[in-house]
């Protein structure tokens, strides 16, 4: 199903944690609304749920207003960061729980309830643990637990909170890949609220960059990575060095895999620095120096070009950018 | 070998002895002289002294208090935890304050309030004597009483509970579909039973045991309008010591029921 966002605003007391949102989502898309904590994000996406109404602006389900639908017409399958499990119920009672609670007339026999239970069970590949109760499960577990609860309503499309914000780093990669499988096989409409840069960017088909409720870019992972539309959305995404020039105040910006170290500089464009830091751990050597005006910054370079240059901490060497093009100015964003 | 964490053992056992001492003093030996004085003159004074109408009647009323005042309270107590847990409002702290007030004010007090709304010369009182409406040294007026003095017991109980709980799960119920009424009967219920149970066993006891409100507004009528522990007072003020003791027996086992209730209560949500 698609969504269309119309010049959604909504005011707490004394902030605007929405302010003026446009935006539309495609049938069967994997959205990332990623953004700062008190970007927005999670404010739009309970909007989207019908959870919170907005001030003014229209929500549009296939392009059908939805202002007068409850939450429980709107069939959405919202998922928590905290996971929102019923405590007292077994995995198999949480997941048959929107199956129960539906009209008489529209509900299912208890034979086809159980059959839906277990494929979803299934699928989210925990059909071992139906009768556990969910404080016996791992984070993860449960995570996929709430998604099958979510899932069984059939929902027109999957509404997630930080699904994995409570999860250690391990299980939070595994789970990213299986939601992105999960996707790829049931191809429902999906946003997820996040805001872990690497996440973003590695789940989502489109990603909303928020800030201070305003959107400040949409685009592909790669659109938004390479050609940010702004200074706000290039600090935001990944490591980014500043430069201000000492004459006229202008800044500029490089990111630290952009810029090269040398032995001996050529013509001005060598920045002369210390070298304060040296993180060896990872696929990058991080190298951090500063410059004659006392500004810190950071540059990753490969292991071999690192053992080449035989670099040590404290040294005196020159820096600059592999080519004048990566150097951003920030007009020119 | 000891726990650098804890305490050194005699100090654990000093601090048992003294607080089993402290409670034998004055918990054990005056309910043991309950029972002693209680059957002093035999089982069959006992027995009498249980069977007098009067004390049937005070029983009967107490009883009737408790059935009227618990469940409301319960209803009201839902309402209440409900309103102030999963709504904003302005003047949340001064309704807080308001459901406590029940507490904090001398239950002396809160039968005159009653008087004097209700009393032949209060406020509605002679309206609704008028409209063939006694409440004050009547039985509405003991139910009333009591309603008002354990009023904040459920309330109380739940709020605190519901609040760290959040309404995270309710809201998930919402959005798979389920009405306010499935969401509260199958969700908030369930996890707030044991502690709507504790409310309602606190209730209870004190739903019995109260005397300073009744006594303002009961009047004192034998076998109109004692409550069981006016009985009492009645009784040990006429020197009808053994009677007196062999009611409050009745209450004293009463309350040990509670005590075992309310244990059970505790280790059941502790699992």
């Amino acid at each position: 199903m698609s969504i269309k966002i119309e010049h959604v605003i909504k005011n707490y007391q004394d902030y605007l944690a929405l302010q003026d949102i446009n935006f539309e989502i495609q049938t069967g898309e994997l959205i990332a609304l990623l953004g700062p904590s008190g970007s927005g994000k999670t404010t739009l996406l309970r909007v989207i749920a019908g959870l919170e109404v907005p001030d003014s602006g229209r929500i549009l389900f296939n392009g059908e207003d939805t202002h007068s639908k409850a939450v429980q017409e709107r069939k959405v399958g919202f998922v928590f960061q905290h996971y929102a499990l019923f405590k007292h119920m077994t995995v198999f009672e949480n997941i048959a729980f929107g199956l129960r609670v539906k009209p008489k007339k529209q509900r299912l026999d208890e034979k086809s309830i159980q059959e839906k239970v277990n494929t979803l069970l299934k699928l989210v590949q925990l059909d071992y643990l139906g009768d556990r109760f969910p404080k016996e499960l791992s984070g993860g577990q449960r995570q996929r637990v709430a998604l099958a609860r979510a899932l069984a309503i059939e929902p027109r499309m999957l509404l997630l909170d930080e699904p994995f914000g409570a999860l250690d780093a391990k299980v939070r990669k595994e789970l990213r890949q299986w939601l992105r499988d999960l996707h790829q096989s049931l191809h429902i409409t999906s946003v997820f609220v996040t805001h872990d840069v690497e996440e973003a960017l590695e789940v989502s088909d489109r990603i909303v960059v928020m800030n201070e409720g305003k959107i400040e870019q949409i685009g592909t992972p790669d659109e938004v990575y390479h050609h940010p539309a702004n200074t706000f959305v290039y600090t935001f995404i990944g490591n980014v060095n500043m430069f201000r020039e000492r004459s006229n105040g202008r800044v500029s910006y490089i990111r630290p895999h952009q810029l090269e170290i040398c032995r001996s500089s050529v013509d001005d464009t060598y920045l002369e620095s210390h070298i304060t830091h040296i993180h060896m751990a990872g696929p990058l050597v991080k190298v951090l120096l500063t410059d004659s005006l006392g500004h810190s910054f950071q540059v990753d370079i490969s292991q071999e070009d690192f053992h080449k240059l035989a670099l040590q901490k404290g040294e005196s060497v020159f820096v600059r950018p592999k080519s004048e093009s990566h150097l951003v100015q920030d007009y020119a964003i | 070998m000891n726990n650098p964490t804890t305490e050194p053992l005699w100090v654990k056992w000093g601090l048992l002895t003294l607080a089993l001492a402290f409670l034998f003093c004055f918990l054990f030996i005056p309910l043991i002289m309950i029972f002693i004085r209680a059957f002093s003159e035999g089982l069959g004074l006992y027995w009498a002294s249980l069977r007098d109408p009067e004390a049937l009647s005070a029983m009967k009323l107490t009883l009737y208090a408790i059935l009227v005042s618990v469940p409301l309270n319960t209803f009201f107590g839902i309402c209440a935890a409900w309103l102030i847990t999963k709504f904003q409002f302005r003047g949340k702290q001064l309704l807080l304050s308001l459901i406590d007030l029940p507490f904090t004010i001398s239950p002396v007090i809160s039968g005159l309030m009653f008087v004097l709304l209700f009393g032949s010369r209060g406020f509605f009182g002679p309206w609704l004597i008028d409209h063939g409406c006694s409440i004050v040294f009547h039985t509405p007026g003991i139910i009333l009483v009591t309603t008002f003095v354990t009023f904040p017991f459920v309330a109380r109980e739940l709020i605190p509970l519901m609040q760290s709980q959040g309404s995270d799960e309710e809201i998930a119920a919402m959005t798979l579909g389920a009405n306010g009424w499935q969401t509260f009967t199958r969700v908030t219920l369930p996890n707030i039973q044991w502690g709507l149970v504790y409310g309602i066993v606190l209730c209870t006891a004190r739903a019995a045991g109260e005397f300073g409100a009744v006594s303002v507004v009961s009047g004192h009528i034998q076998g109109l309008t004692n409550t069981l522990p006016l009985h009492i007072e009645i009784l040990y003020n006429e020197y009808n010591f053994t009677a007196a003791f062999a009611v409050s027996s009745l209450m004293v086992l009463a309350a040990l029921l509670t005590l075992i209730l309310k244990q059970y209560i505790e280790w059941k949500t502790e699992r």
